[in-house]
């Protein structure tokens, strides 16, 4: 049996262990009560929201819900196996705008300088070189003259170099005059290369070579195969603006040879104040198709060539200009002889660009 | 006896030594008043325990309609059938009882003291148990009639009758074992 005080110490224990229990559930029990209170409230409310007449009826005002449905009798059921009507098929319209000139911002690339311009101010000069092109001439009946011909702005608006070929078929060829003409030149300036037989060729401009429109102006003639030295006459830094003759002096072991001659100058001008977007020669080549058939010195002797030319450049004859070809094409360009000289009896062939012949060569017969 | 009201009015105010006090005066009575109920030491004087532990928890007020010690005892009663039924859910009793028979003649002795007395309250082991409730009540802890018939939820009529077979009971029990009381 225990005694009084460990009765005692006993029962205040376990009232004690009782109670820190009983305090505990309770607050388990508060919390969960709490927690219960609160969702129940929270339904009561939404149950309470969604029933109340007056509620629903001020959150339909509040959020202009007029169309709501509350006679669910008067509801269809919406219509099934809708299928879309068929509105064909459309076109869009497309509406095109021609341009008549280019639009603002746009340069206009193929603008030319003034028909007459004149330059401030011009310093010509002309290089002539003359230099072997050895050419493998089995055929006696076949030369070629190759002019190249390079121009180039002093600030570089147009630098090209474009070189033509023009090959003759004679056997007893002895003048070639190449007669050149710049675009942007008032007046013709051409150079004659005359070949003399044997020994002597002679380059003559016929009137002095200037340029407007600033640039190089490179002439080539190519000698032939039996050349064996060239001198020049006057100098190759003789100025060309004021000579009227150029003589290029070779010398052939035949007399017959069948020469090509370079002659090269050079033109050099102030700028002007006109870009000049065009070339100054064609890219054209002329390669003889066939020999005079005749194979004689006889007048008129025809030609053909044939050719390509550049794309914006023509073909035409200048006798009557009866045969124009469009750039771009495969051109046969009969070359007809010309009547009236008892020395030169040539043909040329011109070369326009739209309505501005830009050159023209002669071939001596 | 007085001094239990007080006592406890005492503890209900947050002295737990007025409840030392009550234990001190209070609890060698219930637990053999217990013993009468659940005829086991140990288990009375766990019920005793629980008596006094259910007093410190819930603090249950004190009417005054009848003494302090009718109403402590009226608890322990309560509680002892409490127990009885939970026992009888185990169908178990706990094996301490061994132990209890002498803590149970000591207590005797120690309450009860008269050799006469210890006599009779070992014969009430053998008689019924509301008998020996009520003989218990009125013959050791001094409960009149209307006393021990509240403890006993009782009427005193019924009370009056209880006690009348009980003696008779105890007088038989006792000529058994060769005692002779007149008193009774």
């Amino acid at each position: 049996m225990k005694n009084y005080d460990d009765f005692a110490e006993e029962v205040f224990r376990e009232a004690d262990r009782r109670l820190a229990l009983k305090r505990k559930r309770a607050a388990v029990i508060r919390q969960y009560t709490l927690a219960f209170a609160s969702m129940f409230a929270i339904i009561l409310t939404g149950i309470f929201v969604i029933k109340n007449e007056t509620v629903r009826e001020a959150l339909e005002k509040k959020f202009n819900a007029q169309n709501i449905i509350t006679d669910e009798s008067s509801v269809t059921a919406p219509p099934t196996n809708t299928t879309v009507p068929d509105h064909g098929s459309y076109e869009p319209e497309i509406t095109t705008e021609v341009f008549t000139s280019p639009p603002d911002g746009i340069r206009n690339t193929t603008a030319k300088p003034a028909a007459s311009t004149t330059a401030a101010k011009t310093t010509t000069t002309a290089k002539t070189t003359a230099s072997h092109s050895p050419v493998s001439t089995t055929d006696a009946n076949t030369s070629y003259i190759s002019v190249t011909s390079t121009r180039t702005t002093a600030r570089n608006y147009v630098s090209s170099t474009k070189t033509s070929t023009v090959t003759v078929s004679k056997t007893t060829h002895t003048t070639a005059t190449a007669t050149r003409s710049t675009k942007t030149t008032a007046t013709t300036s051409r150079i004659y290369v005359t070949s003399t037989t044997g020994t002597r060729t002679t380059v003559t401009t016929q009137n002095p070579l200037t340029t407007t429109s600033g640039g190089t102006f490179t002439t080539t003639i190519h000698d032939g195969t039996y050349l064996t030295s060239t001198t020049f006459s006057p100098s190759a830094s003789t100025s060309w603006a004021t000579k009227t003759t150029t003589t290029i002096t070779t010398t052939s072991t035949k007399t017959t040879s069948l020469v090509t001659y370079t002659v090269s100058s050079t033109t050099t001008s102030v700028p002007q104040t006109t870009a000049v977007t065009q070339p100054l020669y064609p890219d054209i080549q002329l390669p003889a198709e066939t020999a005079d058939p005749s194979g004689n010195t006889t007048v008129p002797v025809n030609y053909r060539c044939i050719g390509e030319l550049s794309a914006d450049l023509q073909l035409g004859s200048k006798a009557g200009e009866t045969t124009i070809y469009s750039g771009g094409v495969q051109y046969v360009c009969d070359v007809y002889s010309l009547a009236g000289s008892s020395l030169l009896d040539y043909a040329v062939i011109y070369i326009r660009e739209k309505q501005e012949w830009l050159i023209y060569m002669s071939f001596i017969t | 006896m007085d001094n239990g009201v007080e006592n406890y009015r005492r503890f209900r105010e947050g002295d737990r030594n007025a409840l030392v006090e009550i234990i001190r005066d209070y609890r060698d009575g219930m637990i053999l008043f217990a013993n009468s109920i659940v005829k086991d030491m140990g288990l009375a004087e766990e019920i005793v325990q629980e008596v006094f532990i259910k007093l410190v928890v819930k603090k249950p007020k004190y009417s005054g309609k009848s003494s302090f010690k009718t109403w402590l005892y009226s608890i322990c009663r309560y509680t002892a059938i409490d127990f009885l039924k939970s026992i009888k859910k185990r169908k178990e009793l706990d094996m301490d009882a061994v132990y209890s028979l002498s803590d149970e003649t000591d207590l005797e002795r120690e309450y009860i003291k008269e050799e006469q007395r210890i006599t009779i309250h070992n014969a009430m082991k053998n008689i019924n148990n509301d008998y020996c409730q009520v003989l218990y009540l009125t013959f050791f802890e001094g409960f009149d009639n209307s006393g021990a018939a509240t403890i006993m939820k009782k009427t005193n009529r019924q009370i009056e009758n209880l006690i009348y077979r009980a003696k008779k009971a105890l007088r038989s029990e006792l000529e058994k074992e060769g005692f002779v009381y007149e008193k009774l």
